[in-house]
């Protein structure tokens, strides 16, 4: 895989984790504020319920604290303790509920100050029918029911609720808001997860691709390349075959060669008449057995010496009639001629063939015949 | 299968230069150096066709030939010899026992013709 592809494909993986990554921090938070906002939403309601069970109570209180005053029965004023009681303790408990809720608290608080009043004035009540003080409990009475405390405490009491209610729903307005848009960037980030995983695989099958293509392509090449070296190495082979042949013919035809030669040598060397192969200057430059036999030397003694060391005239010749007859190309028949040798010397006839090659003299061949040859 | 060929030579070369030769042109050949070896192997197994010299260290060339034709009459014989024979002798006397009389001087293109035209084969 070339650097290239690679770094795609690991920036395509990069990105998939750091979706995956935004996707479970983004999925945390929201379970995190939704039960945060769980929690804010029973406690809203935790207040709300305590709000109307101080309105009830209230309402109770007074209307059995009234009917108290006009029946004077124990039932009435028990339960007149008890709704009163109830109002108190709904009071602390919003109280409590609302302890980290500053403003909410300070109402809270100036409400639970004017339940107060209202439950002292209402047991004052009760204190005057108890104590039979008529007078009393009927000033009280017109008191309390021109007093406006009461009214004052639900007021209060209804506008903290419908507070609480009118937060309750921005509140559940806002998680929806908020919950649906995760939702949205969830399933987004899904999506392009699968786009990117989508991408690299992709890349990777036009990388497979592309690496068959290469493949197949190196194959056929190195196909293609053992083809020609087998035609090249049979042609070689041929070639050498070929040169092997021409060797051996070759070789043969030396040693026909050697054979003819052979052959020749015998020829000469079987005739028993002297035989002297001279230059055109009358230099010796061959001689055969019978030669060597009869002067009693050896050929190097004899090669290169000028023929006069082995033959002479026996008259003194002004002009050397082998050299006169080599010039002009001609031959010479039983010419009288002393032969030197170590054992003596030796009458013989010579006779001279000029030597040619190509119609050209080079030399002559003498022969001479001794009367025992 | 390959023809047999024997050659019967006591100069080394002419044996090493025939044998090169006629193995590069298909044939199986084998080498004799003298005529009791010539004999040993063709009693061992018998040639399609005998290359023989005439002169030789232990004898000459016409005992191998007597010795081979007794077991194959039909067997065709090449004398290839420096020793040169007059031509009324080789018609009257050699032409009994060998098929082709050559020189050692015969070119070998020549030699391989000869020895196709002898065996049957075809020739170029």
């Amino acid at each position: 895989m070339n650097d290239t592809t690679l770094r795609r494909i690991l920036l395509f993986f990069l990105f998939v984790l750091i979706v995956l990554v935004a996707i479970a921090v983004i999925s945390v938070r929201t379970i995190g504020r939704s039960t945060e906002t769980n929690d804010w939403v029973n406690h809203t309601h935790a207040v709300i319920d305590r709000i109307d069970q101080a309105l009830n109570a209230q309402l109770r209180a007074q209307a059995t604290m009234r009917a108290y005053t006009a029946t004077g029965e124990e039932a009435d004023l028990q339960t007149f303790i008890d709704a009163s009681s109830d109002l108190i303790g709904s009071m602390e408990l919003a109280n409590a509920l609302t302890r980290r809720e500053t403003e909410t608290n300070t109402k809270v608080v100036e409400i639970t100050a004017l339940v107060e009043k209202r439950v002292d004035a209402m047991r004052q009540i009760i204190t005057a029918k108890q104590t039979g003080d008529s007078t009393g409990l009927r000033a009280q009475l017109m008191a309390f029911t021109t007093d406006s405390t009461g009214n004052e405490i639900q007021r209060r009491l209804m506008q903290l609720k419908e507070t609480q209610l009118e937060i309750l729903s921005d509140r559940d307005s806002e998680f929806y808001v908020y919950a649906h848009s995760t939702r949205w960037i969830i399933w987004t980030g899904v999506v392009v997860n699968f786009l990117l995983l989508a991408g690299a695989g992709l890349l990777l099958r036009d990388n497979f691709a592309a690496r068959r293509r290469a493949a197949n392509a190196l194959a056929e090449a190195n196909a293609q390349l053992e083809t020609k070296v087998r035609e090249r190495t049979a042609e070689l082979v041929a070639a050498n075959e070929k040169l092997s042949l021409e060797n051996i013919e070759r070789q043969w035809a030396n040693q026909a060669l050697e054979h003819q030669l052979h052959y020749n040598y015998s020829i000469v060397d079987s005739i028993s008449d002297l035989v002297i192969v001279l230059t055109k200057t009358g230099t010796i430059t061959r001689v055969n057995t019978a030669t060597l036999r009869l002067t009693g030397r050896a050929t190097a003694d004899l090669i290169k010496q000028p023929y006069s060391h082995v033959v002479r005239f026996p008259d003194e010749k002004t002009i050397d009639p082998v050299l006169a007859a080599m010039k002009e190309g001609r031959d010479l028949r039983d010419q009288n001629v002393i032969i030197t040798s170590l054992q003596g010397e030796t009458t013989a006839k010579l006779s001279l063939y000029p030597l040619r090659d190509q119609n050209k003299v080079i030399g002559g061949i003498i022969t001479l015949q001794t009367k025992a040859s | 299968m390959k023809k047999h060929i024997l050659i019967v030579d006591d100069e080394v070369t002419i044996r090493e230069l025939l044998t090169g030769y006629l193995t590069a042109n298909g044939y199986r050949v084998t080498a004799a150096s003298s005529v009791h070896e010539a004999i040993r192997l063709a009693d061992k197994e018998l040639p399609d066709l005998l290359i023989s010299d005439l002169q030789l260290e232990d004898g000459d060339g016409f005992e191998i030939i007597e010795r081979v034709k007794s077991k194959q009459p039909d067997l065709p014989v090449i004398l290839l010899t420096g020793v040169l024979f007059d031509a009324e002798v080789v018609e009257q006397v050699i032409r009994n026992m060998v098929n082709l009389y050559l020189e050692k001087t015969t070119p070998l293109a020549k030699i391989g013709e000869s020895i196709k035209e002898l065996l049957g084969e075809k020739t170029n």
